[in-house]
């Protein structure tokens, strides 16, 4: 019975590592314990335009969004939904280019020392919703 | 060819050009070679070590899509539509679920038949 859980589990990975959604679990001051590939995808170009280390999601997300820090810190409950898919813009520089990402970010508390942190990039998503409204 | 590879060699892409993909494995840092269009042709053991991905699992798949979307932004994927590429800088790659931070450096020319991903746990900045 051991064995099939933790064979279950091991066939979880592929759904964490090709997730189409940024997750991640961090301890309650941000330090990143787990993280699968779309979150280094979008968080490293934070990470460098802020000239972080990266070993901290919630001080890269403070940086462009310093209301996740305050809620986050303000959350007082053991447990329970800090921010729920809420919409952001984020402004950061690329080899001196300019970009403007748009987020969606949900952070939940599931104890006293470990939040999941979930991110989606809807830049490309929202661009053709706005391209099939001025076609209707 | 029995020069041993560093991460920082000035002339490392001639020399890599060199390299048969069997002794591309063998590097001592962690090295894929791709195609021009992102393929994989060799993947090295230390690369292995590293991201928890075996040589044949990574073989014929397109890197940045398929084996690494980790790198698949315009920090580093994009960087290879660059006709020349020779960039170091600090990263993330993930081991199955946990972050491992490395020094990567970008490599590729307008002669060289492939394109190069060189990961050094060791050297980070």
């Amino acid at each position: 019975m051991e064995v099939n859980a933790q064979q279950q589990l091991l066939k979880l990975l592929p759904l964490f590592h090709r997730s189409p959604v940024a997750m991640a679990r961090v301890d309650a001051q941000g330090f990143i314990h787990q993280l699968n590939p779309k979150a280094v995808q979008l968080m490293m170009p934070m990470v460098a335009h802020l000239g972080l280390s990266g070993d901290n999601l919630l001080d890269t997300l403070t940086g462009f969004l310093p209301s996740v820090g305050r809620a986050v810190t303000n959350f007082k409950p053991e447990f329970g939904m800090i921010i729920e898919q809420e919409p952001y813009r984020i402004r950061l520089m690329i080899d001196s280019t300019l970009i403007e990402r748009q987020f969606s970010l949900t952070v939940e508390k599931i104890s006293s020392d470990s939040l999941l942190i979930f991110f989606e990039d809807l830049t490309d998503l929202l661009t053709k919703v706005n391209l099939l409204h001025q076609r209707s | 060819m029995n020069r041993t590879l560093s991460f920082s060699d000035q002339d490392l892409l001639e020399l890599l050009e060199q390299q048969t993909n069997e002794q591309v494995e063998e590097a001592p840092f962690g090295l894929v070679r791709m195609s021009r269009e992102g393929v994989v042709v060799a993947y090295g053991k230390s690369e292995s070590h590293i991201t928890g991905i075996t040589k044949e699992y990574a073989l014929g798949k397109y890197y940045f899509t398929q084996i690494a979307p980790c790198a698949n932004n315009r920090m580093i994927a994009a960087k290879y539509a660059q006709p020349s590429l020779d960039e170091e800088l600090d990263y993330i790659l993930t081991y199955i679920c946990e972050p491992v931070k490395v020094r990567l450096r970008l490599l590729k020319s307008p002669a060289s038949r492939y394109q190069y991903f060189l990961v050094d746990r060791k050297s980070i900045a």
